[in-house]
């Protein structure tokens, strides 16, 4: 991830689960959880119009999404943060967890 | 006698085997409670919970934080009621609307139906709980006088009745 996407991906998380999240490290585990936790989402299923589909099964998102892809998918996620994290705030709860165990690096 | 102590031997192999838990150690809940659990291939300290994992599942504990649970959110004058009516259709009448949409938000992320939830008490505690089958993951709520604690977990059934099984007074 480049610097501006990892910024982004980052207040969109900050958003989400509150200050924690300013120390995780925004890496593909991280990148792909987000990813997860929208995809399973149909509340917020306009983020992922961004996105072709379908992903294939097993596929890690990171890599099978081309970059530019990748970076409008977290921009809009980060300029619609407000609706984002109204719709995902429930799903939130129940990923936290992995959350901060990928930032953890475990 | 000799057949006596093979047979002895054997029923302790075979408890051993299939034994899902041998517990170890202790969690110390409060003063009250505490959680007795296996011993870790990890443990990981974060800014509000505590993670304690075994090779293939894991399970999280926290004190819940009204005021944190949800961004923009203040649970503080509800969270009682709120957590409840996550599991209890009858405690969203005691919840402004906002928070009545939000505890239903909640009890399908936590994949909650009639069936999966179970309700328990250790003494003055309250606990109650959903597995969600689908996800492998289940949540404990476990309501005390001075606190709510939140475990979480992402294992089999049978190892989730397990973790509550492990909830014992001090």
């Amino acid at each position: 991830m480049d610097l501006y996407e990892r910024e982004n991906l980052q207040d969109f998380l900050v958003s989400l689960f509150g200050n924690q999240a300013q120390s995780w490290p925004m890496n593909e585990k991280v990148f792909n959880l987000t990813f997860e936790l929208v995809a399973e989402s149909t509340a917020c299923s306009s983020a992922m119009d961004v996105v072709p589909r379908p992903l294939p099964y097993g596929a890690n998102p990171f890599t099978w999404l081309k970059k530019q892809v990748r970076g409008a998918f977290i921009r809009r996620l980060n300029e619609n943060k407000e609706q984002y994290v109204v719709c995902l705030r429930a799903a939130a709860v129940r990923m936290v967890r992995r959350f901060q165990m990928a930032a953890q690096g475990i | 006698m000799r057949k006596y102590q093979q047979l002895l031997l054997i029923t302790l192999i075979l408890l051993v085997i299939f034994t899902p838990f041998s517990f170890a150690n202790d969690l110390i809940l409060s003063d009250k409670l505490v959680l007795k659990y296996q011993t870790p291939k990890l443990i990981t300290h974060t800014q509000n919970s505590l993670i304690i994992k075994y090779p293939d599942w894991w399970f999280a504990h926290e004190i819940l934080d009204a005021q944190r649970m949800y961004p923009g959110i203040d649970l503080s004058d509800n969270l009682y009621n709120f957590i409840n009516a996550i599991f209890d259709e009858s405690f969203r009448s005691k919840l402004p609307e906002n928070l009545v949409n939000l505890s239903i938000e909640q009890a399908q992320a936590f994949g909650v139906t009639p069936d999966n939830v179970t309700k328990k008490h250790i003494n003055e505690a309250s606990i109650i709980s959903v597995y969600d089958e689908k996800q492998n993951r289940g949540d404990i709520y476990i309501f005390e006088e001075r606190m709510i604690h939140h475990i979480d977990t992402s294992c089999t059934n049978s190892t989730f009745k397990s973790i509550i099984d492990s909830i014992k007074a001090r």
